[in-house]
């Protein structure tokens, strides 16, 4: 072999080593970055949870209300809550309520004048249930500081509103088969 | 800061200046590792074969890392997947307390009302 067909060779290999850890590099930069966020998703479910377990525990809170959070535990772990949640669950998108949605909102009002620690806290478990949902997948964790800005601009009782709705439409589709929220 | 003495300053300090000069123990062995693969060329080896241990020496460390930060994330994965069986079960256990508590009380939301327009 001539030294010019060496030093090609040579050149070859090294341009494929250095791609080949700069593939790797990023792989792992990926998968700590997944862990990273894995793992907060996973502290604000048990968070959820200690939450629930205040709010289940206190008398003030209505059964009405208590149902409702009991629906949202069920919707937290799917997929199609987040993406309903980052996607559709815009302040534009707020219906006006209807009945159940009238209740809803006068249950907490209520809440918020008999008990405001207990109040908190479902704001709280609202904020933490929409957090462990959306930080379980990669495609919807990227919304998350929108989501929050747009939840930070609403009335604190229209953000939680418009979440119960989401958690309302994505049960709908689930039952009937409409669309899938996300498109 | 202590001021280092004999051989292992002497070294210490070498590899500072060269660390800032941007060779570094990678650098080294990419280096090192090109010498011997065009040596091996040279000498009449097939270049396929040098290539692939050329890219198997050179990255076995990043791809080490990468396996052990793939085993991390796959390891917090089942940690989550561990809660939200947990939190299910929980779920349960609740609903059927206020289901005992209050047996006339829907505990599957109506369907989302679309009367009233939006806001």
């Amino acid at each position: 072999m001539t030294t010019l067909a060496a030093l090609s060779w040579t050149a070859v290999a090294v341009f494929l080593a250095l791609a080949a850890c700069a593939a790797a590099s990023r792989w792992r930069r990926r998968y700590q970055m997944d862990a990273e966020r894995l793992n907060d998703a996973t502290e604000a479910l048990n968070q959820f949870q200690r939450t629930l377990d205040y709010l289940f525990d206190r008398d003030s809170v209505s059964p009405f209300l208590k149902a409702f959070f009991l629906d949202l535990v069920d919707l937290v772990p799917e997929r199609r809550f987040a993406r309903h949640l980052v996607v559709k669950a815009k302040p534009d998108r707020v219906h006006e309520p209807d009945e159940w949605g009238k209740k809803f909102l006068a249950e907490l009002s209520d809440l918020e004048r008999q008990d405001p620690a207990a109040y908190e806290a479902s704001f709280d478990a609202l904020k933490l249930a929409i957090v462990a949902s959306i930080l379980q997948w990669p495609e919807t964790a990227e919304h998350l500081t929108s989501l929050f800005v747009r939840f930070a601009s609403q009335k604190k009782l229209d953000a939680v509103y418009s979440a119960a709705e989401g958690r309302r439409r994505v049960q709908h589709d689930k039952q009937f088969g409409d669309a899938p929220a996300y498109a | 800061m202590a001021k280092s003495s004999g051989t292992s300053g002497f070294w210490d300090n070498l590899f500072r200046h060269a660390k800032k000069a941007g060779l570094n123990a990678r650098n080294f062995l990419l280096i090192a590792l090109a010498a011997l693969a065009f040596t091996a060329l040279g000498a009449g080896a097939p270049p396929l074969a040098v290539i692939v241990l050329f890219v198997l020496v050179y990255g076995f460390d990043p791809a080490h890392e990468a396996l052990k930060a793939k085993w991390s994330r796959d390891a917090v994965q089942a940690e989550l997947d561990d809660t939200r069986k947990e939190l299910s079960s929980y779920s349960a256990r609740r609903r059927r307390e206020l289901k005992a508590a209050e047996p006339e009380l829907p505990l599957q939301l109506p369907p989302p009302g679309r009367k009233g327009g939006k806001k």
